[in-house]
């Protein structure tokens, strides 16, 4: 990302549905209700809407959830591939639109009944390797093998990672852990006043090994959305701003989806330092100035390589960082204040961003003090995003 | 370990054959280990693609891999249980003498005893007459 687009938008909206397991209707309303309760939190109607943004996997076209809400003329709409990935995508395409004058409020949006309806964890199966596409043709090196769902292709890596540099269960347990105790004081989390210990975490079934249940987050229903506009007209709406000071995306490194197995170290996350590098030059900042993180935790393991890659820790060494509680509340950097997707619900890391912006505008559950800088990261492993946002 | 005979082998997955994996599982068939360089530069493409990435390249050498390897990580499945395989279910990333990695399924290893950096040899399994996967064993120590 250029400087050019450094403080030129801001999150001045944000809305959400419940989260469940099952939500009792259909993903285009929970969408629809995200959306509308996004821009009431913005004080804005959808007559001011020009942009919708979103990102794969997603149920609910732009046009169908533009047309629900009565919207009047869609001038910009965009989504991005790479599932999870995505998830500050839209952030970086609602910014070069409105930066560049295409649009001037963009509402980004995820909703899903991924536990009612489907569920991520059953694997990608026949139905999909039957599209006769390059991808399907990709996929098949793993899926005759049984390797076919998104905890199998974490945990090939998650295994590597332990042996090189000596981090145990346990140690991805500690993320559980945390982020459990942090969802365990948000009324909105799934897991509300449900913390765990260490030990239900190691007592809890195998997956894919070294992967443990309490590794993978959630199987959730939920709808959820934000809007951006441009800064200038930010200062006149309800809310704070976050200024998104910094976005990026990334993908290098012989990338692949979820199965970087051929790059020198598959543990690597090569996209994510890309994105970092271009988040610390665009916002002018470093590690040292961010105060929290939302860091996406589709898998416990790969919160260890994200610290590192980041820039809060050296290469190896995340797993000492977070023995020493650094990840919670009261540590150097509290991670998922909102419990994260292991413990507030899995929508595709987009409650993470919601998440930054609360932690901005002085409204979380779990409020930290003085907070000026909030790193959201998207999934890694796949081609990925992530975003800085500012108070003004 | 779950014995092999309580599971339909025939409802496995199968691959998707495309332009550019097609050698590879007909290798398969005929119990060879096949990959590919650039004809050009010579430079090994795994997973195969129609373009090689060095030297842009579009035309390819295949050869046999002596299939002998070490394992460079695995991981074990437990769920899902996907249709024609046994649980637990070893799989593993394999890097090949050959200088390239595979991923295929483990045998004749206590999912406990599997380590990282074990010898390995590929072996073939008909699934039916006409689908065949390659799946790995161990040499040296480690077997069972």
């Amino acid at each position: 990302m250029s400087a050019f687009l450094r403080d030129k938008t801001a999150i001045v909206g944000i809305g959400a549905t419940e989260f469940s397991t099952n939500s009792g209707r259909s993903e285009m309303q929970l969408a629809c209700e995200a959306v509308m309760a996004a821009l009431a939190d913005a004080g804005l109607s959808p007559s001011d809407v020009d942009g919708m943004s979103t990102y794969m996997i997603d149920g609910n076209p732009e046009i169908e959830i533009f047309r629900n809400i009565g919207g009047k003329d869609l001038k910009f709409f965009s989504r991005t591939h790479f599932g999870g990935g995505g998830t500050c995508s839209p952030l970086l395409q609602a910014a070069m639109a409105i930066t560049c004058g295409v649009a001037e409020v963009v509402v980004c949006y995820r909703a899903m009944n991924e536990r009612s309806q489907y569920r991520f964890g059953k694997g990608i199966g026949t139905n999909y390797a039957r599209q006769g596409t390059f991808e399907a043709g990709q996929w098949s090196w793993y899926t005759p093998f049984g390797l076919s769902t998104a905890t199998s292709w974490a945990a090939m890596t998650a295994s590597r990672y332990m042996h090189d540099f000596g981090a145990t269960s346990e140690d991805f347990g500690r993320v559980t852990v945390a982020f459990r105790k942090h969802a365990a004081t948000n009324p909105k989390a799934w897991f509300y006043k449900k913390p765990i210990t260490l030990e239900d975490h190691q007592a809890s079934r195998w997956i894919f090994r070294p992967l443990h249940m309490l590794d993978c987050c959630l199987d959730s229903d939920g709808g959820i959305a934000v809007v951006v506009t441009s800064a200038e007209r930010a200062k006149d709406l309800k809310q704070k701003p976050a200024l998104i000071r910094a976005v990026a995306q990334g993908a290098c490194d012989q990338q692949e989806s979820m199965v970087n197995f051929y790059r020198e170290e598959i543990h690597s996350l090569s996209e994510m330092r890309l994105v970092a590098e271009q988040l610390y030059r665009t916002a002018g900042l470093g590690p040292e100035d961010v105060q929290t993180a939302c860091l996406y935790d589709h898998f416990s393991a790969f919160v260890l390589p994200q610290l590192e890659v980041l820039g809060f820790c050296e290469r190896g060494e995340a797993k000492d960082f977070i023995r020493d509680g650094n990840i919670e509340i009261g540590g150097r950097l509290p991670v998922n204040t909102h419990g994260g997707q292991l413990g507030e619900a899995y929508v595709h890391g987009l409650n993470g961003i919601a998440e930054a912006v609360r932690q901005i505008r002085g409204t979380a559950a779990n409020q930290l003090s003085r907070v000026e800088n909030v790193l959201v990261t998207a999934a890694t492993g796949v081609p990925t995003s992530a975003a800085i946002l500012s108070a003004v | 370990m779950i014995a092999s005979h309580e599971v339909d082998l025939s409802a496995r997955e199968r691959p998707v054959i495309n332009h550019e994996n097609a050698f590879f599982w007909e290798g398969v068939r005929r119990h060879e280990l096949l990959y590919r360089t650039c004809a050009k530069c010579g430079r090994i493409h795994h997973p195969a693609g129609p373009m090689c990435p060095k030297c842009h390249g579009l035309e390819w050498n295949t050869h046999p891999c002596k299939g002998l390897g070490t394992i460079y990580s695995f991981t074990i499945g437990y769920y899902p249980q996907f249709p024609g395989l046994s649980y637990p279910n070893p799989i593993v990333l394999v890097e090949l003498d050959e200088g390239w990695r595979l991923v295929a399924n483990l045998r004749g290893v206590d999912p406990d005893e599997i380590r990282i950096g074990q010898r390995v040899r590929a072996a073939f399994v008909d699934v039916d007459d006409t689908f065949s996967v390659p799946v790995f064993e161990p040499i040296g120590e480690g077997r069972t």
